[in-house]
């Protein structure tokens, strides 16, 4: 490097220049709006997941059944083959393994043409004649048992049916009367109502033979265990300034020596008031998952989306109106709530819920006071994670629907820096839907 | 020099950790994009723009190096890509090579203050400006300055030449003017 070149460079290495404070906002409004852009891209994730679960599980409805294992015995009147089949069913897989006693290939095939599939669950029934005994090895304690033949006894739905769980009440009262030959008073209607009867469409039904059946409440009650609930809903947030009831909501000025211009940064300051945030909007949906502990008690979890909406207004020293800020933002939350249920009146029940739940605020666009007293409309300024603790009463429909109210109180502050504590305190009005249901309508 | 964690904080996009680092680099940065411009303006989008990329590329920046140095190749190359993207600074970029004189490599005395110098460099025309920044104030190469330009590397060096030619015959110009209002004062 020439002589030139080397005072030119030493002449300017420290040739600066100050520029103007609107460039920083220009850099920190690109940065804020690439940070929406890539919420909005990453926003896409918990939705497909939601959306894959919802459609895994009603895809899947269909293949819950109740018969995991069934094992089968008797003669083949034509072949005089004896045979014990075993036929295990979960969620639709059957495996089969027949041991065949003084059996030939010939007498296999022909053997295996003389039964009779029931349904999808590959269930064997024997022919004319043969024994059967069919023992459910699941934790219920039912049992079919197939006596002599009694034509006479044999209704239309007859032993081609099989009990799988849905909803449909209407049919599952005709099975369960064909099959125990029983009214199907002698269960409770609430009871039996989650269980009903697939029609065996393919095969034809053996009439020649019967099945009785003991149907136990315990056993019923199993089959409820397990619900899956779509949730939605609405209602309106507060921000209060304690945990309690008695929080003031409206009218909060902070410290007069507050000094805020949002979203500004630190320069071109006005002195202005921010107001606490006035009554917002928010909404929900999500979905639950509910397991009975027992008759009354149960367990409720999920995964939830919550977006929340409210105001804040702006004024200058003197009270007067400048403008109104409206802040956003959007949780993931995970509930956990304890569940009691009692009957109410005919054909509904009563939902208690109680219980905690964790929220995560993915994106937000909230107002937030800063440790010097600014305010600023910045993420970081605000807690991620928000505990809060929930309390609800819901009606539960003979349909399974539940319709409820839900009381959410925020036990983190929502601003991570400052003085002043504001938690969000919340009132929805929520709908559930079973997933069954769903499925059932869908069809 | 900044320390990791406030590069940290910049890549968890915390804003008082960005704003710290804009402003221990925003002075130094827009000396930088002044040089390369023709108004104060376009001087600052580019370092708008520029610090948009510091602060969305800064994970990639590797601690071995100076974080300086590399905020101003990002300042540079964006400064460069700005100058051929708008049309007022299009056209004097592609100055025409054949209608070049013959140049001569003195080496006059630089007898300015700094502000004078760079309103000198930002007097040459646009292509010419550019071609001086990167070679003598940046140390570019002429190849590494024909590859950032996309031009032939005979033609960066011929501009270079002018360039500096004009320059120096400036610089003379004001030092003559310097003594003759020396000398005036001095009757």
């Amino acid at each position: 490097m020439e002589k030139f070149e080397q005072d030119i460079e030493q002449k300017l290495a420290g040739f600066n220049v100050e520029p103007s404070p609107q460039v920083w906002q220009g850099v920190e409004a690109a940065l804020h709006q690439r940070r929406k852009k890539r919420f909005a891209f990453w926003l896409w994730l918990p939705i497909a997941f939601i959306c894959m679960a919802t459609t895994w599980l009603l895809l899947s409805n269909d293949k819950m059944y109740r018969i995991t294992v069934v094992t089968a015995t008797g003669t083949n009147a034509k072949t005089k083959t004896s045979y014990t089949t075993k036929t295990s069913e979960e969620n639709g897989a059957a495996t089969e393994a027949n041991t065949l006693t003084n059996s030939n290939h010939t007498s296999t095939v022909t053997n295996t043409k003389s039964r009779q599939q029931i349904n999808k669950g590959s269930m064997l029934l024997p022919t004319k004649n043969s024994k059967l005994q069919i023992a459910f090895t699941s934790p219920n304690t039912s049992t079919y048992q197939q006596n002599k033949i009694t034509p006479k006894n044999v209704k239309e739905a007859g032993t081609s049916e099989i009990l799988t769980r849905t909803n449909d009440t209407a049919k599952h009262k005709t099975a369960i009367a064909t099959i125990t030959g029983k009214t199907v008073d002698t269960l409770p209607i609430k009871d039996s109502s989650i269980l009903t009867v697939q029609e065996n469409k393919k095969n034809t039904p053996i009439k020649d033979s019967t099945i009785t059946t003991t149907v136990t409440k315990k056993q019923i009650e199993k089959s409820r265990k397990h619900q899956w609930y779509i949730i939605g809903g609405s209602g309106i947030s507060l921000v209060k300034n304690s945990t309690l009831f008695t929080g003031t909501t409206t009218s909060y000025t902070f410290n007069s020596s507050v000094s805020a211009s949002p979203g500004v940064g630190s320069s071109s300051r006005n002195v202005l008031h921010v107001q606490q945030p006035n009554t917002g909007l928010s909404f929900m949906a999500g979905i639950h998952y509910e397991t009975a502990l027992n008759k009354h008690w149960g367990i409720v979890t999920g995964l939830r989306y919550r977006y929340i909406q409210n105001r804040q207004t702006v004024t200058d020293s003197a009270n007067r109106f400048i403008k109104t800020e409206t802040n956003h933002a959007h949780w993931l939350q995970l509930p956990l709530y304890m569940q009691y249920t009692f009957n109410a009146f005919t054909g509904t029940r009563l939902q208690l819920q109680a219980g905690p739940s964790i929220a995560w605020a993915f994106s937000e666009n909230w107002l937030a006071v800063q440790s010097t007293g600014d305010y600023q409309y910045d993420k970081n300024l605000n807690n991620a994670a928000i505990l809060g603790i929930n309390a609800g009463v819901s009606i539960l429909s003979n349909k399974g629907v539940k319709f409820g109210v839900l009381l959410e109180q925020g036990l983190t502050s929502i601003h991570k820096k400052g003085n002043d504590s504001h938690y969000l305190q919340q009132y929805s009005f929520q709908v559930g839907i079973p997933l069954g249901l769903l499925s059932k309508t869908k069809n | 020099m900044p320390t990791r964690e406030l590069i940290k904080d910049c890549i968890k996009n915390k804003k008082d950790a960005q704003f710290a680092l804009y402003n221990l680099y925003a002075s130094s940065m827009m000396g930088v994009c002044y040089r390369y411009t023709k108004s104060i303006e376009d001087a600052e989008d580019v370092l708008q723009e520029g610090f948009i990329k510091v602060f969305t590329k800064l994970h990639q920046f590797k601690h071995d190096g100076d974080l300086g140095a590399w905020i101003r190749r990002i300042m540079v190359n964006t400064a460069v890509n700005y100058l051929q993207k708008h049309n007022r600074y299009k056209k004097e970029m592609q100055v025409d090579d054949i209608k070049l004189h013959p140049v001569s490599n003195d080496s006059p005395e630089i007898d300015l203050d700094t502000k004078e110098l760079v309103e000198l460099i930002r007097q040459l025309p646009s292509g010419y400006q550019t071609i001086f920044n990167l070679v003598a104030v940046e140390g570019y190469d002429h190849i590494e300055t024909a590859g950032l330009l996309e031009m032939n590397v005979n033609t960066v060096r011929s501009q270079y030449s002018r360039a500096r030619a004009i320059l120096t015959t400036q610089l003379r110009l004001h030092f003559s003017t310097q003594q003759k209002q020396a000398y005036s004062g001095k009757i």
